[in-house]
């Protein structure tokens, strides 16, 4: 049996998990610039390290067709480094969450399917685990940041 | 390209909350909405301009930069703009020239590009601005299909 650490994100109504090392910043209280003509999912940036970061509503786009949640829903940033393969520079992306993200250790017997109720889950999550309240997606960055959900 | 990555003057043009910043060198002129002759060319142009090169098809942006029907009465600017094609205007609330120094251009982000978004980049230092191009915003517009006989060519 192998464990591996990670971060629990609560990103809207949705909970999602990140390895320990994908997390490398995180603004409890963020300032940043929505841009026009952007999609709905992905109308902000910020400024980071002098790089301009997407911040991905992962939720909004999980439930599409609910329209814009509460505020409290974007209330704090994490960014998240990210390769499209391993000779690939480092990226970063962001998403909103209505939460500061919580520690978690995850051993491999907690692996489950991904959630059925939202067939989209597929198009972000690399894998899944099992907690007691449910199904938690892990997120593929990558696939998330690569303009893949932009229409 | 006429782009603003290599001009070292830019145009900030106001759409409501919306500013998007272009090379200098495609803005020709600023004129006053009160001079567009609206309604006297075929859509989805609004309007003409009388210029002594020539009469040039005259368009609206929302904030979104979606084509608009209506003309807001913000919309007080007409931005000459010019392509290969020609020129055109685009009106708009406020325009502004910034020097490019101090301002830094970043690409936009694979996220947040839309199919035919005219939006090519992201401006960081005078507030946040989109960065696009005349040729960009003649195709939001379709300018093709109300664009007058050549006029100008753009300077290269």
């Amino acid at each position: 049996m192998s464990r591996a650490a990670g971060w629990l994100l609560a990103l809207g109504n949705h909970r999602a998990a990140v390895g320990v090392r994908e997390q490398v910043h995180l603004m409890l209280d963020p300032a940043a610039a929505e841009l026009a003509a952007t999609p709905a999912h992905c109308r902000h940036v910020i400024f980071w390290n002098e790089r301009c970061v997407p911040v991905m509503d992962l939720g909004r786009w999980l439930d599409a067709s609910a329209g814009l949640g509460p505020a409290e829903q974007r209330r704090h940033l994490g960014i998240y480094a990210y390769q499209q393969n391993a000779q690939a520079q480092v990226e970063f992306g962001a998403l909103w969450l209505a939460r500061p993200p919580q520690r978690i250790e995850v051993d491999d017997t907690a692996a489950a399917p991904l959630p059925h109720a939202r067939a989209r889950w597929a198009r972000v999550a690399a894998a899944c685990f099992a907690d007691a309240l449910g199904a938690v997606p892990i997120l593929a960055l990558s696939r998330i940041f690569s303009g893949a959900l932009a229409d | 390209m006429d782009g603003p990555s290599n001009s070292a003057q830019l145009v900030l043009l106001h759409f409501g909350r919306t500013r998007l910043a272009l090379s200098q060198r495609v803005v020709r002129s600023l004129e006053a909405t009160a001079d567009v002759e609206f309604g006297s060319v075929p859509p989805p142009a609004l309007g003409a301009i009388a210029t002594t090169a020539g009469r040039w098809p005259v368009y609206a942006l929302d904030e979104e930069l979606e084509p608009l029907r209506h003309v807001p009465r913000a919309r007080r600017i007409c931005a000459l703009l010019a392509t290969e094609g020609g020129l055109f205007g685009v009106l708009c609330d406020e325009a502004q020239v910034l020097a490019r120094q101090g301002l830094t251009a970043y690409p936009l982000p694979l996220a947040m590009r839309r199919a035919g978004t005219p939006v090519e980049g992201v401006l960081d230092g005078a507030g946040v601005a989109l960065l696009t191009s005349a040729r960009a915003l003649a195709i939001v517009v379709n300018v093709g299909a109300g664009l007058a006989p050549a006029g100008e060519r753009e300077d290269r």
